[in-house]
């Protein structure tokens, strides 16, 4: 990552923190509440003050800092696009559980994260994520007792 | 104490506590080989495996869960020079080497003879300190444990940041500020839950684990690409040669270990020191203390090099229990996630752990001579077979991971929100440890942030909001002069180097 990157990381920890403390001052009390040295808000309230001032150092020491200090990362060789689509099959994953069952919506989920990484063999695709899916079924449900969703789609 | 080793030991030999030692060993060191994951991935997830143990039993699992994660990771330094852990950093310098002359089954050997020695010394220091500083730690009020805390997330920081202490600064504060989402302790209102239901009981600290770490780690992987290629992956699960130690190695290796345990020991003992510094430092020791014949050697497969670090680290692994057990402040990130399982099984670490619940206290430390000697007489011969494991695809393995943290949270809540906040804090986290903003000091920041606005409250309360306790009480007084030298070394060292004439 560059100089400009970190700086522009920096800015949006800034804003996460201001946020946050003006969230803070939102924070109900309870009357009378406001007199005591401590109250629900106070924690936050110091959070946020020292996290914005963390991120004001952060930011001016990376403003000072001479070309080159700062050291530049891989960012740019990073393969983002296998990484973004896992967390994409992972929300889908939650998504699937509930509708789909445990059993149909693990096997889908392992099938797309075995062919994103770039598995192709049609046997290890589907072959090794329903038996994975089912030897695990089985042990949570029937060794262990777990309820495991059986899918609302199919009626069950 | 006599009492304690015998209740530890009773506890520690029921054939079911000794299986879970086993078990737990070769499972860390399954999770500790594959690169990029390393003990704090490999205990977030025994964790939801553990939620039905007795605390005792649970401890047990993930003290071998620990030591079997340092040694897979000191396995996967030796065979492919892709250290799991950095911990293991130091042990890739002689270690790989030696496996590139055909000694990989030697360097193992020494690699674990070494972290037996070193984690067999260190139990017994621990045996001897942890009991003493429970009994002074005893007489700690809320101002000091406040101080203690701000000070053991201060050290982290500073030695988690590799350098620069603000960006670890602020992924302290970020963990602060996640551990205060939910429903406030003190008044019972509700704080940042956005009227989510959800949010009402907090984030969950094996979520948080989980998703940091164990989710973060793999899809760091997958960002990264491969560690190694699959051709050198294969060809260290194949032939790793003999694993005998010749008379005369035995004889070097001595003083070696004896020195590298003190040391690690006491580096582990510091908040936030740890392995990897304890590591890195027996290395430097030895290499200064050796003969100059010696001295060449090492970097080319010197057997005091690989052994200096590896018992080290060991030990520093056994230090960091010390502040864990009888402060109830964790040293380290990996202490931090055992003291995030200890509370969920509900024992609450520090000094009254040790007169409240001495079974799990003993039993603890009994179980680390135990997971040492598991380590030795069962992984060692293991290992052939689980180096296989490094040759596992790439592609089938990652998804696997993937599924084990998702599932291993959900089976606690059954509730597939969770799975979406997994996944959100998973990318927060990349784009955090991309920005150079480590992880280890924002999950010890979430775990210490709920104790430390208990003890806020009641130091606020007792002195009416002012902050004299600082100097009304010697044992603030003294940690807040650590803290401010914690602070200040750092800035006065660049400002030093920034004036130095170039």
């Amino acid at each position: 990552m560059t100089t400009k990157g970190h700086i522009s990381a920096a800015l949006i920890l800034f804003v996460l923190f201001a946020a946050y403390g003006f969230q803070a001052t939102t924070i109900p009390m309870f009357p009378g509440q406001e007199f005591e040295p401590f109250k629900p808000r106070t924690m936050p309230l110091l959070l946020a003050g020292a996290g914005l001032l963390l991120c004001v150092i952060r930011i001016l020491q990376l403003m000072r800092a001479p070309q080159g200090e700062v050291r530049e990362s891989v960012f740019a060789a990073f393969d983002w696009k296998p990484a973004g689509l896992l967390c994409l099959t992972m929300l889908a994953y939650g998504f699937a559980m509930i509708p789909l069952g445990f059993l149909l919506s693990t096997t889908l989920f392992l099938t797309a994260g075995f062919y994103v990484l770039g598995e192709r063999r049609l046997t290890m695709l589907l072959g090794v994520s329903s038996a994975f899916s089912l030897v695990f079924y089985l042990l949570m449900t029937q060794a262990l007792g777990l309820y495991l969703s059986p899918g609302l789609w199919w009626g069950a | 104490m006599w009492d304690g080793i015998a209740t530890g030991l009773a506890t520690v030999l029921i054939p079911t506590n000794l299986l879970l030692v086993a078990g737990g060993c070769i499972a860390g060191t399954l999770i500790g080989m594959l690169p990029g994951l390393g003990p704090i991935s490999a205990i977030a997830l025994m964790i939801p495996i553990t939620y039905g143990f007795d605390p005792a039993s649970g401890m047990i699992l993930m003290a071998g869960v620990y030591y079997g994660a340092i040694f897979g990771g000191s396995t996967s330094s030796i065979l492919v020079n892709a250290p799991g852990v950095a911990g293991t950093v130091a042990t890739s310098f002689d270690g790989y080497p030696m496996a590139q002359q055909g000694k990989a089954g030697k360097a193992l050997a020494i690699a674990a003879v070494a972290s037996f020695a070193g984690g067999t010394i260190a139990a017994v220091l621990l045996m001897l300190a942890a009991p003493l500083l429970a009994s002074v730690s005893l007489s700690f009020q809320s101002p000091d444990y406040l101080m203690l805390m701000i000070l053991g997330l201060t050290a982290v920081s500073a030695f988690a940041s590799r350098g620069n202490v603000v960006p670890a600064l602020i992924a302290t504060v970020i963990g602060l500020m996640l551990s205060t989402v939910g429903t406030d302790p003190s008044a019972g209102i509700q704080r940042f839950t956005f009227g989510s239901l959800d949010l009402v009981d907090g984030i969950s600290f094996l979520l948080l684990a989980m998703a940091t770490f164990a989710l973060s780690e793999a899809l760091m992987t997958v960002l990264k690409g491969t560690t190694g290629s699959q051709a050198e992956l294969e060809a260290a699960g194949r032939d790793i040669g003999s694993l005998k130690i010749e008379k005369s190695e035995v004889r070097e290796m001595v003083p070696v270990v004896a020195r590298s345990s003190v040391v690690g020991f006491f580096v582990g003992v510091l908040p936030g020191a740890g392995a990897t510094i304890a590591s890195f430092l027996a290395y430097g020791m030895e290499r200064a203390l050796a003969p100059a014949k010696e001295k060449l050697k090492f970097g080319k497969g010197s057997i005091r090099g690989l052994a200096a670090p590896e018992t080290a680290n060991n030990a520093a692994c056994t230090g960091s229990f010390v502040p864990l057990l009888t402060l109830g402040i964790p040293g380290s990130g990996t202490t931090a996630v055992m003291l995030g399982a200890l509370i969920s099984y509900g024992v609450q670490p520090g000094p009254q752990l040790f007169q409240d619940n001495p079974q799990v206290f003993w039993s603890v430390i009994i179980s680390m001579y135990i997971g040492n000697v598991i380590l030795l007489i069962l992984n060692l011969p293991l290992i052939p077979y689980i180096a296989r494991l490094l040759a596992l695809p790439r592609q089938l393995l990652i998804p696997l991971i993937l599924f084990f943290s998702l599932i291993g949270v959900y089976l606690v809540s059954f509730n597939t929100f969770d799975i979406f906040m997994m996944t959100g804090f998973a990318v927060a986290a990349i784009f955090l440890r991309v920005a150079g903003y480590p992880m280890a000091p924002l999950i010890l920041g979430f775990i210490l942030g709920g104790m430390m606005e208990d003890n806020l409250q009641r130091t606020m309360t007792l002195y009416d909001g002012s902050l004299a306790f600082i100097w009304q009480r010697p044992v603030s007084l003294g940690i807040t002069i650590l803290l401010s030298l914690v602070v200040l070394t750092p800035v006065a060292r660049s400002f030093r180097a920034r004036n130095q004439p170039k």
